[in-house]
C-alpha cells in the first residue's frame, strides 16, 4: 500500500483527458548532487531502494520576529533533525537564496539542484507563538504534497536550538517522501503487471485499453499493463462524479479509485442583471443530467446605474423554477447547460399586502450556462436568462418606462408583453 | 492549463458583469403603486391609462379627475384625458393631461387657486368634473371657511383632446337673493342619465340659522354666473357654521360639518338628526343612496341610515366621482403612479355603483 500511495498520483481532474506523464525533462536523474549533505539515510535502506531528494528553503513570512542570522540557525536544526530520521529523504539545502514564486520556476530551481522533490518552511509570527507554513511539491509525480501551517505556543528556544525535532513538520515530510524503488529512476524495460481496481460495481473505465472496460459485480477490474508507465484513467458509474485519475504504474498490483456520489443538491448564491441578489437550489437527478432549480431573486437592494438613483430598492421578488440539463460531463472542468422555466413577481408594497405583480405577473426564462470549479465543491458559474414577460397591462408597461427613454433592454411585443434580451446572473454554485 | 481557463471565465464573468451593469443595469419595470392598490382594482374595470407625463419631484398631493366618458358603453381605453390637481408653494394647480394625436400624453398650462385660509379640516377647493358632451369641464368651488359670501365657482374648460385648459366663466359669487342674503356654503354635482349635462345642487346659509337647498342648476350652457336664486330659506335646527359637507338626494339630504375633533353628519330630510354611525367626511352621496367617505386613507361605504358597510384601505386609489355611462352608474376612481424619471401615469377604473357594496369583501 505505501508502495502504491507513493507512485499513484491521483488528483481531481480538472483537465479534460491530458494523461499526466513524466516527460523527458521530468526525469530525474538518482542522487549524485555534490553538494548534498551527508547521505545518512541512504546507507541504510535495501539496495533495490533510494532515498528521496528534498530541496529544502527556509523563508520568513511577512511578520516574522525572527533575524536572518536566527533564520539560518533554525533552518541548520531542520536540516539536522531531517538527518536523523531512518528512510529520510536526501536534503539538499538551498541557503538563502530568494526562491521563486511560481510552481514551475520553483520545479525548475529544484530540478537544477537536483531534487526530485521541494519543501518550504516558511516562519512567520511573533517570536513567542511562531507559526510554521509548510509548502511540498513531489516532482517525481507531480503532486502538491504538503499544504498547511504549524501553529506553537512557544517560541524556538535560539539557546539550544540543536535539540529542535521538529515534530510538527518532518513526520509528515517521512509519510510523504519514503524511499523509492530505484528503477523509479531509471525506468528500465516495462514488464506486465496485473492491476486490480476497485471500484463501485459497474463502473467503466477507459484509458487503460483501446475499448472501455467494465467493473464486476464486485466492484473490482483486473488489467494486465506495462510496467513501469505513466496512465491515465477516467471512471464513470451511474450516479457518480466521474472521475479522472493520473498514475505512475511501478509495479502495484491494486488501486482503489476514489469515486464520489453525484450531488443531488445544489446551492447557488448569484446577482442578477444590476446586481439584485438571489439564491437557488438546483435539484439533480443522479445518473441523468437533468435537473430542477427553484430560485429566489429579491429587488429590494441593487444597482441600478441608468435609474434616477445608483441604487435601486423595490419590494419585488422573482420566484423562479428551471427545467434544465446538463451539456457537458460531470467531471469536465467547463460545464455547459441550458434551462427553460416559468418565473412569478411578487411584490409587497409598503403599506399594501404581499400580492402578484399587476404590471407583469409571470413570463418564461431561457437559460444558457457555463459552470467552472473555483474550489472544491464550489463553482463559479455565468447564465445568460432572456426572458418573455407577460404583462396585461402593455400601454402601462411601456408608458412606464416614461417618455422618450423607449423601453431598452426590451423588446415590446404588444399584446403579448416583452422580450428581454439581456439579463444575465453571475455567481457561486455549491454542491452538497 | 486549468489556471488559464479560470482566469479567462473570470475575466469573462467579470466583463460579463460589467456590461450587464451598463447595459441592463437597471430596475426591473415595476409600479409599486399598481401592486398597492391590487386588491382594489382587481374588482374594478380599467378604462384608461394616461401618460406619462414629466412633473417632476416638487409638487405633492397629486390627484387626478379625468374627464367624464360620454360613450354609451365603457371600455378600456375609453378614459384618455383628465384633470391633473397638485399643491405646491401655498397653492393648487390645475392642469389637463391628455393625449395628443400622435398618441403622446401632453400636460397643458396651469391655472393656480391660493390656499390662503385653508381650513385643514375641509377642502377649501372642491373640485367637480362636469359632462358635456364635446368638452372637458372641471368646475371649481371655492368655499371660504371664514366668510361664506366669498365663496365662488369658476368653470374650467378645455378641449379633450388638444389642451389649453381656459377659464370659461367665473368666478362668481355664489350668493343668492331670497329674502335675505344667502351664501352656498356646500354644493353637490348630480350626474344625470343618459349622457346629458350634470346638474348642481347647492346648500345655502344666511348663517343666522336660516338654510335653503336649491335642487337643480344645469350646466347645459357655460354660464357667465353660477345663479342660485331659487329658494326661500327656511330655520333648520342646526350650527349655524360657514361650511357643511352637502348631499341629497331629494328625499334624504346630508349636511356634515367637522366639530370637537370629529365629522358630525344631519340626516336633513326631515327635522335635523344626527346619524351617529357616521365619524368620517362623506365625499359623495351615491346613486344608490349609499354614503362614500375617502378620509383617512380609507373607502368608507354608509347605508343611507348611517350605518357602516364596510371600510377598506384606498392603498392609493383615488374616488373620482360617479357618472351615468348609458342608464348604469358607475363609481370612477383614478391611480397616480410615480414611474422613471419623474415621469407620471394616470390609471382610471370603474367599477358600476350597484357593485360598490362588494369592495369591502
Amino acid at each position: 500500500m505505501r508502495n502504491l500511495l507513493a507512485s499513484l498520483a491521483v488528483f481531481a481532474a480538472v483537465l479534460s483527458g491530458v494523461p499526466t506523464t513524466l516527460g523527458a525533462q521530468d526525469a530525474i536523474a538518482p542522487a549524485q548532487s555534490a553538494t548534498a549533505p551527508a547521505q545518512i539515510a541512504s546507507a541504510q535502506l535495501p539496495p533495490e531502494q533510494a532515498p528521496r531528494r528534498l530541496l529544502f528553503v527556509m523563508e520568513s513570512g511577512l511578520v516574522s520576529g525572527y533575524s536572518a542570522d536566527q533564520l539560518i540557525i533554525l533552518r541548520r536544526s531542520f536540516l539536522t533533525a531531517l538527518a536523523d530520521q531512518d528512510d529520510a529523504p536526501t536534503p539538499i539545502d538551498f541557503g538563502s537564496k530568494p526562491f521563486p514564486s511560481s510552481l514551475a520556476d520553483r520545479n525548475r530551481v529544484a530540478q537544477a539542484a537536483g531534487a526530485d522533490c521541494w519543501l518550504l518552511v516558511k516562519v512567520s509570527g511573533l517570536g513567542g507563538s511562531p507559526s510554521i507554513s509548510v509548502l511540498s511539491y513531489d516532482l517525481l509525480y507531480k503532486l502538491s504534497t504538503l499544504d498547511f501551517t504549524a501553529h506553537r505556543s512557544e517560541g524556538f528556544s535560539m539557546a539550544d536550538v540543536y535539540r529542535e525535532r521538529w515534530d510538527d513538520v518532518i513526520p509528515a515530510v517521512l509519510k510523504k517522501y519514503p524511499p523509492l524503488a530505484a528503477r523509479s529512476y531509471s525506468r528500465g524495460p516495462p514488464a506486465p503487471v496485473t492491476l486490480t481496481i476497485h471500484g463501485v460495481p459497474g463502473t467503466v473505465i477507459t484509458g487503460l485499453s483501446a475499448k472501455p472496460l467494465s467493473m464486476d459485480a464486485k466492484g473490482t477490474l483486473a488489467v494486465d499493463l506495462p510496467s513501469p508507465a505513466p496512465y491515465a484513467l477516467r471512471a464513470a458509474a451511474s450516479g457518480y462524479v466521474p472521475t479522472r485519475a493520473s498514475l505512475y504504474l511501478d509495479g502495484e498490483t491494486q488501486l482503489t479509485l476514489d469515486q464520489q456520489r453525484s450531488p443531488w443538491l445544489r446551492l447557488d448564491g448569484a446577482f442578477l442583471d444590476g446586481f439584485f441578489p438571489g439564491v437557488a437550489a438546483t435539484f439533480s437527478i443522479p445518473a441523468l443530467p437533468f435537473f430542477a432549480r427553484l430560485g429566489f431573486t429579491s429587488f429590494r437592494a441593487g444597482i441600478a446605474i441608468n435609474q434616477d438613483n445608483v441604487t435601486a430598492s423595490l419590494p419585488l421578488s422573482q420566484f423562479t423554477l428551471l427545467l434544465g440539463m446538463y451539456l457537458s460531463p460531470e467531471d469536465n472542468p467547463l460545464r455547459w447547460y441550458v434551462g427553460l422555466g416559468p418565473l412569478l413577481r411578487v411584490s409587497l408594497p409598503a403599506g399594501g399586502s404581499l400580492t402578484v405583480d399587476q404590471l407583469i405577473p409571470f413570463g418564461v426564462q431561457v437559460v444558457g450556462g457555463l459552470e467552472l470549479p473555483l474550489a472544491g465543491k464550489l463553482r463559479t458559474f455565468l447564465e445568460y436568462t432572456p426572458g418573455w414577460y407577460y404583462t396585461p397591462l402593455p400601454a402601462l408597461f411601456v408608458a412606464s418606462f416614461g417618455q422618450n427613454n423607449g423601453t431598452f433592454p426590451y423588446i415590446n411585443l404588444p399584446p403579448l408583453g416583452a422580450i428581454d434580451i439581456i439579463e444575465l446572473r453571475v455567481g457561486l454554485r455549491y454542491a452538497l | 492549463v486549468n489556471r488559464l481557463l479560470r482566469g479567462a471565465f473570470l475575466a469573462g464573468a467579470t466583463l460579463a458583469a460589467a456590461l450587464s451593469l451598463a447595459l441592463a443595469g437597471c430596475a426591473p419595470p415595476y409600479i409599486e403603486a399598481l401592486d398597492k392598490a391590487a386588491p382594489l382594482i382587481r374588482q374594478m374595470r380599467a378604462v384608461g391609462t394616461i401618460g406619462s407625463v414629466s412633473l417632476g419631484n416638487s409638487q405633492t398631493n397629486t390627484r387626478f379627475l379625468p374627464t367624464k366618458p360620454t360613450a354609451a358603453s365603457l371600455g378600456p381605453g375609453d378614459v384618455q384625458s383628465g384633470f391633473l390637481i397638485q399643491d405646491g408653494g401655498g397653492n393648487e394647480y390645475v392642469s389637463f393631461v391628455y393625449t395628443d394625436s400622435s398618441g403622446q400624453a401632453q400636460n397643458s398650462n396651469s391655472q393656480s387657486f391660493s390656499l390662503a385660509g385653508a381650513d385643514p379640516n375641509f377642502p377649501l377647493y372642491q373640485y367637480e368634473v362636469a359632462a358635456t358632451t364635446t368638452t372637458a369641464n372641471l368646475v371649481v368651488f371655492y368655499m371660504n371657511p371664514t366668510t361664506a359670501s366669498s365663496n365662488s365657482a369658476q368653470l374650467l374648460t378645455s378641449s379633450a383632446s388638444s389642451g389649453s385648459l381656459a377659464v370659461t366663466a367665473g368666478p362668481a359669487t355664489l350668493t343668492s337673493y331670497t329674502g335675505g342674503v344667502f351664501s352656498v356654503i356646500g354644493e353637490q354635482v348630480v350626474p344625470t342619465v343618459s349622457g346629458g349635462p350634470d346638474n348642481f345642487r347647492w346648500f345655502c346659509s344666511d348663517g343666522l340659522g336660516n338654510f335653503s337647498q336649491v335642487p337643480t342648476y344645469s350646466l347645459a350652457v357655460p354660464p357667465a354666473v353660477f345663479n342660485t336664486n331659487a329658494v326661500a330659506g327656511a330655520p333648520l335646527a342646526i350650527p349655524a357654521v360657514n361650511r357643511y359637507m352637502y348631499y341629497t338626494t331629494l328625499v334624504r339630504g346630508y349636511a356634515e360639518y367637522f366639530s370637537g375633533g370629529q365629522w358630525v353628519c344631519y340626516d336633513i330630510s326631515g327635522a335635523p338628526v344626527i346619524l351617529g354611525g357616521i365619524r368620517h367626511r362623506i365625499d359623495a352621496l351615491l346613486s344608490t343612496g349609499d354614503l362614500l367617505s375617502t378620509e383617512g386613507g380609507a373607502f368608507t361605504l354608509y347605508d343611507p341610515s348611517g350605518s357602516q358597510l364596510f371600510s377598506v384601505a384606498s392603498d392609493g386609489l383615488q374616488f373620482c366621482y360617479e357618472a351615468y355611462i348609458g342608464s348604469t352608474p358607475y363609481v370612477f376612481f383614478s391611480l397616480p403612479m410615480q414611474v422613471a424619471h419623474g415621469n407620471w401615469l394616470f390609471n382610471v377604473y370603474a367599477v358600476p355603483t350597484s357593485s360598490l357594496r362588494s369592495l369591502g369583501g
